[in-house]
């Protein structure tokens, strides 16, 4: 608990450990990969050309700084505190995974990997992936589960186009968990010529710490512009969590500015008691994908099924810096079911014009039931981690529409 | 010297013994890895006792986890028609302690995932599994690194944690894993998942060499092993050999009621 008393915030400590959570559980084949992994980050977060170039990336390729947007309309419409808006979705490919997927590409290089792997789920860090590695000439095989490949086709032909291979994956529940699953089966047997871009802060160290480092870029320009432009910190930051990594991005920014409310919005999919993918609210911690963090698994230990609209909240596990923020109370985590979601979907749309993805949705459906209750005085941060052309198809679905 | 103290002595002795008195004799010890509860949950004391007849030496009972991402498709596959039949890590247990009953010598060790151990309760794990006279433990996602604490409870149990080495460890992993080694060290042929393949990495020779450097504990060799002549080509330089997939294989070419004897089949051709 020392953490949270003292100003500074430094985690994880050696052994990538987060409070208990965290830590390398792999098996023995892909340590010295890890290892290799965590000295050349060392070495290139401690250099400036390394930084230089992912500065420069961020700048002309993505479009950083995406802006800060106060979202009047829907401030009005919720009849709450003032909210303003952090426009990942405005980057080059429409979602924050990119900032993940050029930093990672740079330390690919460095370590001299031709061949990426990447998981996806929504389609999203896909796509950041295929891109990242048409404009570095490498090699890229994305795994995707089957389920995800029918429920977000038009990335899958983004990806397609962009020259990366789909590796449909049929095992399981045929979502992201078993993506990933099979990324790292191939990580394992392809380990020497093969760099793994994991696309949350999931996974064995050093990659949850590597993924939020890169992502903290979110966090970053969003305090400057928020103070410049309202001249303090927000109260609240307001960020969707499925595995975690939109969430951890902007909270590092704000980590140790303790008087401001970080609260994660997970999937609660059809209902807490239903079929959900609330992994902090209902989990238990356990070992998933190398790191011990809270986990939805059954009473022998088995890894339950997660279900959510979105696909990229349907994951069973969820980040291990998440699970300790929640355990010292730094952060909180609550959540939003589908039909929330939905709801908070047409909101943006309809009072800003802003069709936001289905997962920074949930955190909307929540807010929608959370603002009336926040002092007017307040000041929001919602993070908008991507937008929603991509779920048109399931939103049309849904509302039973066919497109 | 009294019960408890003599019972813990046997125990220990088992894995020991059995490399001990094939080195003596200068033979391989056989090891083969099966899933608990598979094809049928009933199955896994009946291909026991054709495999001991069938000259395996020691006997791996896989716990299935639904996500076992050291595993191949063939033992994931064998995990999740367990899984389904409703196996869990109690009856897994359960299952040790019948083939015990019947087989006091053979030595027995659990294979399985972290979580699967996390779940039950370490300790409890552990407790059960010492009363029961299962020997070793072998954790597929718990390399030598993040052992310490599991080794402080499977000492205090005086259970063999058993290590899994890879041809990418570093001489750090392999020194820490030589330093607590107890019963064998488990070395993984190639790169990548279980699963049968043609040819066995020669850099295979190399770690072991390393391994002998460190240790003078036993050493095994596994993934990808299906034929004698592998097997043969492995002995030169190793103690022990570990079949799984290979088995598992078997089993899934024939009918379920045929499990042990298609079990006995293959073993008689591979193991000569």
């Amino acid at each position: 608990m020392s953490n949270v008393n003292s100003k500074k915030y430094n985690q994880p400590d050696v052994n990538g450990r987060y409070g208990q959570y965290g830590g390398k559980f792999v098996p023995e084949t892909l340590m010295s990969a890890l290892s290799e992994l965590d000295n050349a980050y060392e070495e290139a977060s401690k250099s400036n050309d390394f930084w230089m170039e992912f500065n420069e990336l961020s700048s002309n390729y993505v479009g950083r700084p995406t802006p800060l947007y106060f979202a009047k309309n829907l401030s009005k419409k919720l009849n709450g505190p003032d909210i303003y808006i952090k426009r990942e979705d405005l980057t080059h490919t429409g979602a924050h995974k990119i900032n993940n997927a050029i930093g990672q590409a740079l330390l690919a290089k460095k370590l001299g990997k031709k061949r990426i792997i990447a998981e996806t789920g929504a389609g999203q860090h896909g796509v950041a992936t295929a891109t990242v590695c048409a404009q570095m000439d490498l090699e890229c095989i994305i795994y995707m589960g089957e389920e995800d490949i029918q429920r977000q086709s038009q990335n899958v032909y983004r990806m397609n186009e962009l020259g990366a291979k789909i590796e449909s994956v049929k095992n399981g529940s045929r979502t992201l968990k078993d993506a990933i699953n099979e990324a790292i089966r191939d990580w394992v047997s392809n380990v020497e010529t093969t760099h793994y871009i994991i696309g949350s802060v999931v996974g064995p160290h050093p990659y949850p710490k590597i993924v939020r480092d890169f992502q903290a870029i979110i966090g970053c320009e969003a305090r400057e512009q928020f103070i410049k432009m309202t001249g303090s910190l927000p109260d609240y930051v307001v960020a969707c969590v499925g595995g975690g990594s939109n969430a951890m991005g902007i909270f590092s920014g704000f980590i140790e500015d303790r008087d401001v409310g970080l609260i994660g919005v997970e999937a609660a999919g059809e209902g807490l008691n239903e079929k959900h993918a609330a992994t902090m609210s209902k989990g238990r911690p356990g070992v998933l994908h190398g790191s011990l963090s809270y986990l939805l698994q059954d009473e022998h230990g088995q890894v339950t099924e997660a279900h959510s609209i979105s696909a990229g909240l349907d994951y069973p596990g969820v980040g291990p810096e998440h699970s300790y923020l929640k355990d010292i109370e730094r952060a909180q985590y609550v959540s939003a079911t589908d039909t929330e979601a939905l709801e908070g979907f047409r909101l943006l749309s309809r009072t800003e014009g802003i069709i936001p993805a289905l997962e920074p949705a949930h955190a909307l459906g929540y807010m929608i039931n959370w603002i009336p209750k926040v002092s007017k005085d307040n000041k929001i941060l919602f993070l908008l981690s991507g937008r929603g052309d991509k779920d048109l198809n399931t939103v049309a679905e849904a509302s039973g529409f066919k497109i | 010297m009294n019960n408890k103290r003599d019972y813990k002595m046997k125990k220990n002795n088992r894995i020991k013994t059995t490399f001990e008195s094939n080195i003596n004799k200068n033979k391989i010890t056989n090891i083969i890895y099966i899933t608990a509860g598979f094809p049928e949950k009933n199955s896994t004391e009946k291909i026991v006792d054709v495999a001991i007849k069938s000259g395996v030496d020691i006997i791996e009972i896989g716990i299935p986890f639904s996500d076992p991402l050291g595993d191949g498709p063939i033992i994931q596959e064998a995990g999740q028609i367990a899984l389904e039949s409703g196996i869990n890590t109690s009856k897994c247990l359960k299952i040790a302690k019948n083939i015990r009953l019947s087989h006091s010598e053979i030595p027995l060790i659990f294979m399985g995932y972290y979580n699967s151990l996390l779940s039950y309760g370490v300790e409890n794990f552990c407790s059960e599994v010492q009363s029961i006279g299962v020997d070793g433990l072998i954790i597929a996602d718990l390399p030598p690194s993040e052992s310490e604490e599991m080794l402080r409870i499977t000492k205090k149990y005086d259970i063999s944690l058993i290590p899994l080495l890879a041809i990418t460890s570093s001489d750090e992993s392999i020194r820490t894993a030589c330093k607590n080694a107890d019963g064998f060290i488990y070395c993984i042929s190639s790169l990548g998942v279980t699963g049968v393949r043609n040819t066995i990495s020669s850099r295979i020779n190399t770690l072991v060499s390393k391994v002998r450097k460190y240790t003078d504990t036993p050493v095994a060799v596994g993934f990808g092993i299906s034929n004698n002549e592998q097997i043969m080509d492995i002995a030169e330089f190793s103690d022990g050999i570990i079949i799984g997939s290979a088995v598992i294989k078997s089993i899934m070419n024939g009918e379920k009621q045929y499990a042990s004897k298609n079990v006995g089949k293959f073993l008689s051709e591979v193991i000569k």
